[in-house]
């Protein structure tokens, strides 16, 4: 019964089911901008989902300390409610879980506020961040098994969907380097397939008795050594085995920016919706919507459904892709263009893979 | 320092690793282009081998799955013969004609299912009854299916104490005499395993019971640096995919996948869809064959499908996506005689029921077209 209830809010007859856009949550100063954005180029391509990536970029009530220094307030958030609402546009937020509690030198505020939930107390920060480095230092985690970390996070995760007003959430969990870490004193010794999807089931149970998804990105539920995707869109860490460990109801986000890996046939086959999520290279995005599209032409009825569509996602400041979008490589938009290619960037390739959706819907 | 040096030897060793690799797989889209048929009688083998230096070495084909089971006059086993069955001379005609025109040969003998088929026992189960899976089961008079004991095919016990002394000796002398360096199982379609009237099977994970024999018959196969090649369906699970019973599993074998060692071949069959099955065997580690039947369009899909897998994998993946293999499931001569345009009743039940034109020998010729043209366009 979950399943076609949540599947009810997209269409399994269109070619693709989630047309999706990932990015980053606004600044409250750039924020009439990004709602006229969702208006005006959003809307027009049929976009359904939006994944908001803010974090702490919310003025919470359950802890206010833990809100960024320049977070959007409810009433800036009511406008993007408002806008998505208008055009049938899906909110999904995020807040990184587990991983990605620091970037580069800089800790998070759950770790910044809470440091006892840190896995690796013993990691100092650097002071100049490079990578590689010998701690393999790429962002902190919070230990799961921490007593109190689930305390702080359901309030959070509440207060983020309830503002808006969202039936399901993102929790991040890409690239977790540490866990399990030899040191922690709850964690060590055991199974690192076995913490993750613990952590997945104790989210994915939360979000439930709310009646609310959870989303995920799917890199360590792939085997990065043996399929040589390698240990950032893959797993090293023996995290791989939590497929068959989770609720099959999670949406996994897989995501591959340099080739058009079939991974997704992968997640499909294990029972689990998957889209799919390139970034900045035209040519590959659209190879993989056609692939999207060729899966769920020839698939049985009961795979159609899990190959659930595509999301294109921009990993740069909310303002500096909008920016790039209309022609601007200001400062911000710079740093997310391909070292390789001029013409490789998260905004092209946003304009081409949604073009190539259209043709695709058109042929069908 | 120490994780410096640790990566620094890591990335050498996946260099190396994918070097090797890569080597493996050549340049080549499709490293195996197969066909796989049954064994000709006695009679009919000379036949076969102009066959394979008129219509396999021309298409460049390189390996050969040949259905034998128990149609080779054993010397371990006599009685395990059928009437006809194919003499060691006859047999070193067809070796010749592949070493002639470098074609593997990987002769098949089904094990755990396939032991009868309609009403009739297979020699196994005719002159071993005590390996029967299913005693209280009796061969009907008149087989028809569906049936309420759910017989498709026997099976034999793989946990009889007795059953394997025979099995790896007929396995032997048939990889002996075809001079073959990797054997095909077969194992599809096994519908009865672990019965809970079975007194060593019942309540044992059939998911295990299927990995143990699997795992057995390649420990005893890689002993003499032979391959094991086996049909996939056991592994994927039928209902969450509706792959259905017979290209995938309904009895709780698929969780086998994880059980069995990564060096056996699947040879992934699928005849109306192309499925992206393959993928899934792939990214589970294993070399993956796709194998259609007798509907051109669909092993086309399939042929364009491996192509592109090949394609943009990683060097890693690359070499798991390992080539086609053409299926006939019909006679020797019933399968030649379609091929040369005489449809009789010999062959007429593998036409397709929707199209005259869907048959084993269409798709034969439009699949090794497409993979030429692929191969050219590369």
């Amino acid at each position: 019964m979950w399943q076609s209830d949540a599947i009810a809010q997209y269409d399994d007859n269109a070619v693709f089911p989630v047309k999706g856009f990932c990015i980053n949550a606004p600044s409250p100063q750039g924020l009439d901008r990004f709602v006229k954005f969702i208006g005006d180029e959003l809307a027009p391509r049929g976009i359904n989902t939006l994944f908001l990536l803010g974090d702490y970029n919310y003025k919470f009530e359950s802890y206010p300390q833990l809100a960024d220094s320049n977070a959007l307030s409810k009433k800036d958030v009511k406008k993007i409610v408002a806008a998505c609402k208008k055009y049938n546009i899906r909110i999904i937020p995020q807040i990184n879980l587990i991983g990605h509690q620091s970037w580069a030198g800089n800790l998070g505020n759950l770790l910044k506020n809470f440091p006892e939930f840190d896995e690796t107390p013993h990691v100092k920060m650097p002071e100049n961040y490079v990578w590689p480095n010998e701690d393999g230092l790429y962002c902190k985690s919070y230990c799961p098994l921490h007593p109190d970390v689930h305390k702080v996070l359901f309030a959070v995760i509440d207060e983020i969907c309830d503002v808006y007003e969202a039936d399901a959430f993102h929790g991040g969990m890409d690239e977790i380097f540490y866990l399990g870490d030899d040191k922690c004193p709850r964690c060590k010794g055991i199974d690192k397939a076995e913490l993750f999807a613990n952590e997945v089931r104790v989210i994915h149970d939360h979000l439930k008795d709310k009646n609310r998804e959870l989303w995920i990105w799917g890199d360590r539920l792939l085997d990065g050594r043996s399929t040589g995707i390698g240990f950032w869109e893959a797993s090293y860490n023996y995290t791989w085995r939590a497929i068959d460990m989770i609720p099959k109801d999670v949406v996994i986000c897989d995501w591959h920016y340099e080739r058009p890996d079939q991974t997704p046939v992968y997640f499909a086959m294990k029972g689990f919706r998957v889209v799919t999520c390139p970034w900045r290279t035209p040519p590959r995005a659209v190879i993989q919507a056609e692939d999207m599209a060729r899966w769920r032409k020839y698939a049985t009825p009961e795979m159609k459904p899990k190959y659930y569509g595509m999301v294109l996602t921009t990993w740069m400041d909310n303002g500096g892709f909008m920016d790039g979008f209309y022609g601007n490589l200001s400062d911000r938009a710079k740093g997310a263009v391909h070292p390789k290619n001029a013409e490789y960037t998260p905004w092209d390739t946003f304009k081409a893979m949604y073009k190539r959706m259209g043709e695709l819907e058109q042929e069908k | 320092m120490k994780i410096k040096t640790c990566f620094i030897i890591l990335a050498f060793f996946l260099a190396a690793n994918s070097a090797l690799l890569s080597q493996e797989a050549g340049d080549k889209l499709f490293q195996v282009r197969g066909f796989c048929i049954s064994s000709p009688k006695t009679s009919q083998v000379d036949r076969f081998v102009k066959f394979i230096n008129e219509e396999l070495a021309t298409r460049k084909v390189n390996t050969l799955v040949l259905l034998v089971g128990y149609n080779y006059q054993y010397a371990s086993y006599p009685q395990l013969r059928d009437s006809g069955a194919m003499s060691k001379k006859d047999v070193k005609k067809i070796v010749a004609a592949c070493k002639k025109n470098n074609i593997r040969i990987i002769p098949d003998i089904n094990l755990l299912g396939h032991q009868s088929s309609g009403n009739k026992l297979n020699k196994l189960l005719e002159n071993f009854p005590e390996f029967d899976e299913t005693p209280h089961i009796k061969m009907p008079e008149q087989y028809v299916w569906p049936n309420k004991d759910n017989l498709y095919c026997k099976s034999y016990c793989p946990l009889h104490p007795e059953v394997h002394k025979v099995i790896f000796s007929v396995i032997d002398e048939l990889c002996d005499v075809f001079e073959a360096d990797a054997f095909h199982s077969g194992m599809d379609e096994i519908f009865y395993l672990g019965d809970d009237k079975c007194l060593r099977c019942k309540g044992i994970d059939k998911a295990k019971l299927f990995a143990d024999e699997v795992n057995l018959v390649r420990n005893h196969l890689k002993e003499k640096n032979r391959e094991l090649w086996l049909w996939a369906d056991r592994f994927l699970d039928g209902r969450a995919t509706g792959l259905g019973f017979w290209e995938a599993s309904y009895n709780y074998t698929w969780r086998a996948i994880d059980m069995v060692y990564k060096d056996i071949v699947m040879c992934d069959w699928h005849y109306e869809r192309p499925d992206q099955t393959a993928i899934y065997f792939a990214m589970n580690g294993f070399r993956v064959i796709t194998c259609p039947w007798r509907t051109p369009e669909t092993a086309v899909i399939q042929t364009e499908d491996m192509a592109r897998w090949v394609k943009y994998a990683t060097p890693e993946m690359k070499p798991r996506y390992y080539g086609m293999m053409q299926t006939c499931w019909t006679s020797t001569e019933g399968f030649i005689d379609g091929f040369y345009g005489t449809v009789s009743d010999r062959n007429k039940r593998a036409v397709h029921p929707k199209n005259p034109a869907w048959t084993p020998w269409d798709t034969f010729r439009a699949m090794y077209t497409k993979m030429d043209e692929l191969e050219a366009a590369k």
